[in-house]
């Protein structure tokens, strides 16, 4: 099939970036359990830290092969002089699984959006605005029977909860609570679920990496409680007697995959009860030293491969890479 | 079947040992035997005996379980899926009650030893 210019671009970038999403996508899918239980030793923090990068590494590194390679030494080698090239059927394949490789993620992404969008907006019109001990800023309090406490909201979370929970919470399980919310907005949970539900998979229409989501949101549901209990045991056994308690309300609507519940069902009550009264739960230091280095690594990282990626021999070489891929 | 999830593989002499019953040598061998025939486990030959391990793991072989059992009980005609719904339902609420009871247990004794602990 003979291609313009400009389409031959965009086959070349959608092939490319299902062949290396499907190669690291293969890798961190074998690495996954390994990472899962090397996890299991950490503080949920950084756990989840870990299986967020490696749920988005395969998109992250497809995204810069193609970004950061493939455009440049395209746009740069290229004669954009009108040539008539013809494109072989295997790249014209390539890309078209790569095109649903987008498709199938994107509208993943879109549709827990605009659920979300459609949620904030009927919560808005029927709730009114509360302040509370315990959340940062005021919160979207709704006549609902139903036991709701919840962030909604991609860019903006709010959390909305049902007067509902206001009856059967007492003040101290309530600010228990509206904290562990409150640690989900501060760390924008909200938007990394955005960005998974939008990442693609290995394959289209294969959910191959979904364990590693689950465990990450397990993870961070630990991580807001720890943020929540903030060190102390007393306020870990009220977050866990509010757990229960919510509990035994019944099971809360579920409003969007793009946001985050109290009380989620796919997540052990009991696992997070009993962390709760295991023990203290560690205080999570923000910014500590080791951060510090894995930023300045990457950064590094970033710079040594802008370098490479700009260089001509590079550049000749991708560009030859890529002329292989379209008469392939 | 217990014996050989617990023990990964096994022969007919440590499932026998494991059982601890005063059951026969013969009566083992058979009942291994033929659950291999029904391909609830493999075997390969070690030495003189046959080593047995599971075909299937303990959770693939409850979801088995349980789906050949509601199948059964849908195919009859006069069984409606509603009853088998509702029944399920009771029993997972009667489960989830009793849970959130022991949890509600594990917190408030927490709580007391907390307070004990402050008083002193």
């Amino acid at each position: 099939m003979i291609l313009s210019y400009e389409l031959r671009l965009m086959v070349l970038c959608a092939a490319v970036f299902l062949l290396v999403n499907l190669a690291a996508g293969i890798l961190a899918r074998w690495t996954a359990p390994r990472m899962a239980r090397w996890a299991e030793g950490m503080p949920a923090a950084r756990a989840a830290r870990l299986l967020f990068a490696l749920r988005l590494a395969p998109t992250g590194l497809a995204g810069l092969v193609v970004a950061g390679f493939c455009v440049p030494a395209y746009l740069w080698l290229e004669p954009s002089v009108a040539v008539a090239e013809r494109a072989g059927w295997p790249v014209l394949l390539l890309a078209t699984a790569g095109a649903a490789l987008w498709l199938d993620s994107g509208w993943r992404a879109a549709r827990a959006w605009v659920c979300a969008r459609r949620w904030v907006a009927a919560c808005r019109r029927s709730g009114q605005w509360v302040a509370l001990a315990g959340a940062g800023e005021e919160v979207l309090v709704t006549p609902d029977a139903a036991p709701v406490l919840a962030l909604a909201g991609v860019w903006r979370p709010r959390i909305v909860v049902s007067s509902a929970m206001l009856r059967e919470l007492s003040p101290g399980q309530l600010r228990a609570a509206l904290a562990h919310e409150q640690a989900h907005r501060d760390s924008r949970e909200n938007l990394k679920r955005l960005l998974l539900l939008g990442a693609p998979d290995v394959l289209p229409f294969l959910r191959q990496l979904a364990f590693v989501e689950r465990a990450w949101s397990r993870y961070a549901e630990w991580c807001a409680d720890d943020r929540a209990a903030a060190g102390s045991e007393e306020r870990g056994a009220t977050l866990a007697l509010a757990l229960v308690r919510v509990a035994r309300l019944g099971a809360a609507p579920a409003f969007s995959p793009a946001g985050s519940s109290f009380l989620t069902p796919d997540h052990s009550l009991a696992e997070r009860v009993d962390r709760l009264v295991a023990g203290p739960a560690p205080l999570v230091v923000e910014d500590s030293p080791r951060r510090w280095w894995t930023r300045l690594g990457l950064a590094l990282a970033a710079s040594g491969l802008l370098a490479l990626a700009l260089h001509p021999a590079t550049q000749a070489a991708v560009h030859d890479f890529l002329e292989l891929v379209l008469r392939a | 079947m217990q014996v050989v999830w617990a023990r990964g593989e096994c022969c007919v002499q440590e499932v026998l040992d494991r059982l601890g019953s005063p059951l026969a040598y013969t009566t083992v061998m058979t009942t291994l035997d033929r659950l291999y025939k029904k391909g609830l486990l493999t075997r390969r030959r070690a030495d003189r005996a046959y080593v047995y391990s599971a075909a299937l793991t303990r959770a693939e072989w409850e979801k088995q379980t349980a789906s050949r059992l509601i199948s059964g009980y849908l195919a009859g005609a006069a069984h409606s899926p509603e009853l088998l719904v509702s029944s399920f339902v009771d029993a997972l609420g009667q489960h989830d009650e009793q849970l959130l009871d022991e949890l509600e247990r594990k917190v408030r004794r927490k709580r007391r030893e907390l307070e004990r602990r402050g008083r002193e």
